[in-house]
């Protein structure tokens, strides 16, 4: 049996949230082969303090991998993303374009139309995408992710649709 | 453009230089240890975007700057600091400046993005030449100070709200907390436009001279890339020349004589008059009441009330205009010091300053407009929104209230 070979994802503060709001963090760390990554400008985005704990929770227990943007072609990209971006949001794209990366974003409009130019439809994965792996991976129940759906849509920021 | 190492840590120490900072002042806003940074400078060690965002900020540099194909090495503000010694080594002010700068880069940044062109806004200039004297310098300030008002349709009326107006002359207007020996400076520089920045600490009357002193630099001195004043330098001819083109902007000489006549006051106490009838010349002379001609400080009151002055400045102008002596302008200023001025403004709810709208407020309103227009017109994301939104001290939490507000959400 051959082994899948890894694919790294650079994941957004939204996703974070969405998923320590459903209680889910750990789900970073069990969806191989995908290695999720959030680059360190992101972390330092993340302001409340339960969210940042869990967070650094996740980073130290491995499911989630801090990293730094400072590969010399990612760093132009970032700083002319920065003028319409969050750091948090440059660097991760950044770090994306430049390294052929996935990312995993809900975040619509001037982001999603700058990151489908720059990586592409097809590289922008969002949290329905990480609920449906999760249940075809059997680490999450259908009944489970409705559950999680609920929680998510009465959240004002929640968007997910699962897809059957 | 992509840049090596090296190339980066080159540009990153010539933008430390450029504004006076050593590695260890540069280390702790980035922070990093002063080792890091001069291991970054070296090119002995990466920087990251997070370091190297922090960086940027510190220096008062756009960070795409950075990778431009020509790195300018100076900027107004760095060259500012180079010039003075002393002011490189505040390091609160240096803080302040810098943070300052960067909003304003934001504001032109925002403003290209909507298509805003300031060209149009960019007020007038006067080219001078250098004054030959104090004297020279008073002349020069007085004379575009009413050229100025002609030009912007003012007559001899007060001028309400002296940042709206530099605003409204495409001049980019913040109050910051300075050390209190600076009232203001003013910034040319291609990223920020024209840049007017006036001491927050200062008293709202005060800041509004500030504000005209400053203004006047903007139109006479615009080709120098900056201009710091302070007290130490009031006696410099282009301070001095400032300083009369506020004076006369603030409270212009016809519009005084004009108030200080409606109160009955201001005239001769003997006039003398000869109607010819073209043969002989006929006499006529008219004396007041004794007394009837003596400005007292409940008209200083008045005065300082429309004009949107201090009761001090107007006691000078008053005594510059000839409406009062030496003797009277020393009685005056006795009882102004005595603390009467303000129980006589007290009793006639005539406050130094007709309009106290809090400095800084119309910056921080267009900003923010500019912002949610940007954000809007899907120009900025809504993480970059709240981070401007931030800058001039909007909570994230009221960002999100007003995007559900409005529907933006």
């Amino acid at each position: 049996m051959t082994q899948e070979p890894t694919i790294i994802i650079i994941t957004d503060a939204n996703i974070i949230i969405n998923l320590f709001r459903i209680g889910q963090l750990s789900l970073f760390g069990s969806l191989p082969p995908y290695r999720f990554h959030v680059p360190s400008d992101l972390v330092v985005e993340i302001l409340d303090s339960a969210q940042q704990k869990a967070l650094r929770n996740c980073i130290e227990a491995g499911q989630l991998e801090e990293i730094a943007v400072d590969m010399p072609a990612a760093l132009p990209l970032f700083a002319e993303l920065r003028g319409t971006m969050s750091r948090g949001e440059a660097a991760y794209l950044a770090l994306a374009a430049t390294g052929g990366f996935y990312i995993a974003s809900d975040e619509k409009k001037q982001f999603r139309r700058k990151a489908t130019q720059l990586i592409g439809e097809a590289r922008i994965l969002g949290t329905e995408f990480l609920l449906l792996e999760a249940i075809r991976r059997d680490q999450m129940t259908i009944r489970d992710a409705d559950q999680f759906k609920d929680i998510l849509a009465a959240n004002k920021r929640a968007t997910v649709q699962l897809i059957r | 453009m992509e840049l090596t190492r090296e190339q980066l840590g080159q540009r990153i120490r010539a933008a430390r230089e450029s504004c006076g900072l050593t590695q260890e002042q540069l280390a702790e806003p980035a922070r990093l240890s002063r080792v890091a940074i001069g291991q970054i400078e070296a090119g002995a060690r990466s920087v990251s975007s997070l370091e190297l965002d922090r960086i940027a900020h510190a220096v008062g540099r756009d960070i795409k700057s950075f990778f431009a194909d020509a790195f300018g090495e100076r900027d107004a503000l760095s060259a500012l600091f180079r010039s003075d010694a002393e002011l490189a080594r505040q390091a609160e002010l240096h803080k302040a400046l810098y943070g300052s700068v960067a909003v304003g880069r934001e504001m032109t940044n925002l403003e290209r993005m909507l298509g805003i062109d300031r060209a149009h806004l960019l007020t007038a200039t006067y080219d001078l030449p250098i004054p030959l004297s104090k004297w020279d310098a008073i002349q020069q300030g007085q004379k575009v100070a009413t050229e100025e008002r002609h030009r912007l349709g003012l007559g001899t009326a007060p001028v309400r709200d002296l940042c709206d107006l530099l605003e409204s002359q495409g001049v980019r207007a913040a109050a910051v907390a300075l050390p209190p020996n600076i009232s203001g400076l003013t910034l040319v520089d291609g990223s920020i436009d024209v840049f007017v920045v006036v001491n927050a600490i200062h008293p709202p009357v005060r800041r509004r001279f500030s504000w005209a002193h400053e203004y006047a630099h903007v139109l006479v001195d615009r080709d120098r890339s900056g201009a710091i004043s302070r007290s130490e330098n009031r006696t410099d001819l282009i301070e001095v020349r400032a300083n009369a083109f506020a004076a006369e902007f603030l409270m212009p000489t016809e519009g005084t004589l004009r108030f200080v006549q409606a109160l009955g006051k201001g005239s001769a106490s003997r006039s003398q008059v000869s109607i010819f009838d073209g043969s002989v010349a006929v006499q006529v002379e008219q004396r007041s009441t004794p007394g009837s001609q003596d400005i007292q400080l409940y008209d200083v009151a008045l005065l300082t009330n429309h004009f949107g002055a201090s009761r001090i400045s107007a006691l000078y102008r008053l005594k510059n205009l000839r409406l009062i002596d030496d003797p009277e302008f020393q009685r005056l200023k006795k009882e102004e010091d005595a603390g009467v001025g303000q129980t006589i403004a007290d009793f006639l709810s005539a406050p130094e300053t007709g309009t106290d709208k809090a400095a800084g407020d119309d910056f921080r309103r267009r900003f923010l407009g500019l912002a949610l227009e940007a954000y809007r017109r899907e120009d900025i994301t809504r993480s970059k929104l709240i981070e401007l939104a931030a800058m001039v001290g909007t909570r994230p939490g009221d960002v999100k209230s007003v995007l559900r507000s409005v529907g933006l959400d």
